[in-house]
């Protein structure tokens, strides 16, 4: 073990100096950083519903725009005060189910408002100011109370409603009577806090993303770490040494394991600087988790979720490297490797399992490629039994480094019976 | 108990002490591939010398040695260096292969490959350093030693290869094919290394060519179809080696064996490296 600083330093220039390495890293962060401001490519038009006149916004300055109107709320609770007011501010307004006919370009959505405008144009004017205030709270408040009760809704109705979202949820994921116990011994954190989320809420989203993209480079970077030793014909030779079962297994491994952890946290470290110059995190780190997920029913900040999403995504850098390690080993060809690791990714994203088939498909949606996004905190599901239960995170945090080394054991036997024959 | 034992056999291999009395011991080894038998029960015993291994290609030379590297499991028997099994750590610290056919990183310098070859041996940094430097030197690539082995020609990367299996001090120095890709030159300045090496070492030198092992080997190994089938002294008494191998080999090999019985190209080879045994050979790589 005495030369394993020495080995590990080796085996990380060996995967340094290659180019295939470097072109991950580039490839990967450029394409997150691409997808960080993709969104703000779009160019929305805004008409004017009474003069038709169109105005030309990008997605930038309209976001910019809702945020200074929405930063007055930050922290208010979301209560029957607040509730009337943007009841007020929208009384001239009437939304009708339609096809999709958007008055905003380039927004999504089915529903198109229609204002009755006042015959005074101050008033009219007045009236649009409050609406331009309240916008935010007011799509928070429909997305939950829905189209026709968002003029209506008070507090308790408001919360109620968010709590049926949940337990309709609960019965689409089969919960068992001890789940369903578990989450309402949880503690209900009402009314909550209105935050403008916008910072937050895309660094939550873009977990999915970077843990696609950080597979994608580990797999890319690592495939050739053992099959370059066996194309190579250096594998003889290595072997021989006297270090060469052992602790080189071992230098290797720490080797794989630091370049993956580098590249994820200076994937996950570009995505979260550029949110954060883009939006601003500052107190919307407080902000609950509800306000981006409403029918979540884990009671997290945004902060906490983004940090328990950034430990699964480390975990998983880890599995990962170990995996693109034990296939390198396995198939002893690099090319087949990087590609085992891209249907292991890209299969474990898209494959789907109903949910009736809960055991299946609970499993598949702990694996990491499903597990580290924004929208696993919906699912309520635990693991365990008996009064003990573990959530998806908890759950992950233990499985993974326990996949971690179950691998990493597996990679060493494979190793040790690594056999030079055939050439 | 026994990790003492190895820290002592280590010790001795790498001080050079002791050394007379280590012994290789191959004990009723074979290995068989479904229903091919490659290497078929053979057992040796060796001690601090040099050893040709002659055969044709395919009698299962590079088998063997693999197997006496620990890089190939046998289907049956046992090997032990100094009572170390072949696969212990202690039997490879006095392990140095130069296989066949083998790669280097190509970004890698020469003194690079070599301090980690030395790193893989357990070799202390200093000392690394230190025998890297001797050995480049002993290779003739000491001028070379700081440029990327991707710029290296065939004979040079075989010198490297060769100055790889010296680090340790090898107790066991196991060749298979070293004189490929070197020139006539080279070849020469090779049998005076090897010459030196088997002082203090066992030797285990594989070739087809009969020229390469018939001034240095102290002992003959011949195999034919995974079989030894010479063992012991070559004793000019006896008559000339390459007569004796072909007539080993008949007809039907000597087409198989053609390279190694030096008709042709080879015969040209050979009488070159001869000729310079006695004089510009040994002035250096």
């Amino acid at each position: 073990m005495s030369q394993l600083g020495t080995l590990y330093l080796y085996e990380l220039k060996k995967i340094l100096k290659r180019k295939m390495t470097w072109i991950a890293f580039a490839g990967v962060v450029l394409a997150m950083l691409f997808s960080c401001v993709e969104v703000l490519m779009n160019n929305y038009v805004l008409t004017d519903a009474q003069t038709g006149e169109s105005v030309r916004y990008s997605a930038y300055e309209r976001a910019m725009d809702r945020q200074a109107r929405a930063e007055e709320f930050n922290g208010r609770m979301i209560d029957d005060t607040l509730l009337r007011e943007m009841q007020a501010a929208y009384a001239d307004v009437q939304l009708r189910e339609q096809e999709r006919e958007a008055d905003i370009s380039g927004a999504s959505g089915s529903s198109v408002m229609m204002i009755q405008v006042p015959e005074e144009e101050a008033e009219a004017q007045s009236l649009a100011r409050q609406r331009g205030r309240y916008e935010a709270i007011y799509n928070y408040v429909r997305g939950i109370a829905g189209n026709e009760d968002v003029h209506t809704v008070d507090s308790d109705a408001f919360y109620g409603k968010r709590e049926q979202m949940i337990r309709d949820y609960e019965q689409t994921l089969r919960l068992t009577e001890g789940e369903k116990e578990y989450w309402r011994r949880q503690e209900a954190r009402t009314p909550y806090a209105f935050y403008w989320d916008m910072g937050p809420s895309m660094a939550l989203a873009s977990f999915k993303m970077m843990l696609a993209l950080t597979a994608l480079m580990i797999g890319m970077i690592l495939s050739g770490v053992f099959a370059d030793e066996h194309m190579r014909k250096t594998d003889q030779l290595v072997l021989c040494g006297r270090y060469g079962r052992g602790t080189l297994y071992l230098a290797k491994l720490l080797a794989a394991m630091t370049l993956a952890l580098l590249g994820t946290l200076l994937v996950g470290g570009i995505t979260m600087l550029c949110f954060g110059v883009l939006y601003g995190y500052e107190k919307n780190w407080n902000a609950d988790l509800q306000i981006y997920l409403e029918a979540s029913p884990f009671a997290l900040t945004m902060g906490e979720g983004i940090l328990i999403l950034t430990a699964l995504l480390l975990l998983a850098a880890v599995l990962h490297s170990i995996l693109a390690l034990v296939l390198s080993c396995l198939t002893r060809n690099g090319v087949a490797s990087m590609s085992l690791v891209m249907v292991y990714t890209l299969g474990t994203l898209f494959i789907h399992v109903p949910q009736r088939l809960r055991v299946l498909s609970q499993c598949l949606d702990l694996l990491p490629a499903r597990a580290v996004c924004a929208s696993a905190f919906y699912d309520a599901r635990l693991v365990g039994g008996g009064g003990h239960y573990l959530t998806f995170w908890q759950a992950g945090m233990l499985l993974y480094p326990a996949l971690s080394l179950a691998l990493a054991l597996l990679g060493a036997l494979l190793y040790r019976r690594w056999q030079i024959s055939g050439r | 108990m026994k990790r003492m034992d190895e820290q002592t056999v280590a010790r001795e291999g790498h001080n050079g002490a002791g050394r007379d009395n280590v012994k290789l011991r191959i004990d009723n080894i074979s290995k068989r591939y479904q229903n091919k038998t490659v290497v078929d029960r053979i057992s040796l015993t060796l001690s601090t010398g040099v050893y040709g291994l002659l055969g044709a290609n395919g009698a299962g030379k590079t088998t063997l040695m693999r197997m006496i590297c620990g890089i190939l499991r046998s289907s049956e028997g046992q090997i032990t260096l100094a009572g170390q099994p072949v696969t212990s750590e202690s039997y490879r610290s006095m392990l140095g292969y130069l296989p066949q056919d083998f790669g280097y990183y190509p970004d890698f310098t020469g003194r690079e490959f070599l301090l980690y070859m030395a790193a893989l041996k357990g070799l202390p940094k200093s000392r690394a350093r230190h025998k890297s430097g001797e050995l480049l030197e002993l290779v003739g690539l000491a001028g070379q030693a700081d440029k990327k082995i991707k710029t290296y020609s065939g004979g040079m990367k075989q010198r490297l290869g060769i100055a790889q299996a010296l680090l340790n001090d090898p107790c066991l120095l196991v060749l298979d094919e070293p004189t490929a890709g070197l020139d006539p030159k080279e070849r020469v300045r090779f049998r005076d290394l090897i010459a030196r090496a088997g002082q203090g070492s066992i030797v285990l030198l594989s070739t087809h060519i009969v020229s390469d092992v018939e001034h240095i080997a102290d002992s003959i190994l011949m195999m034919r179809e995974g079989r030894l089938i010479y063992q012991g002294k070559w004793e000019e008494s006896r008559g000339d080696l390459e007569a004796f191998y072909l007539e080993q080999f008949g007809d039907g090999q000597q087409a198989r064996a053609g390279k190694g019985t030096e008709t042709g190209p080879e015969r040209f080879v050979r009488k070159t490296a001869d000729s310079m045994d006695a004089g510009e050979g040994k002035e250096g790589w």
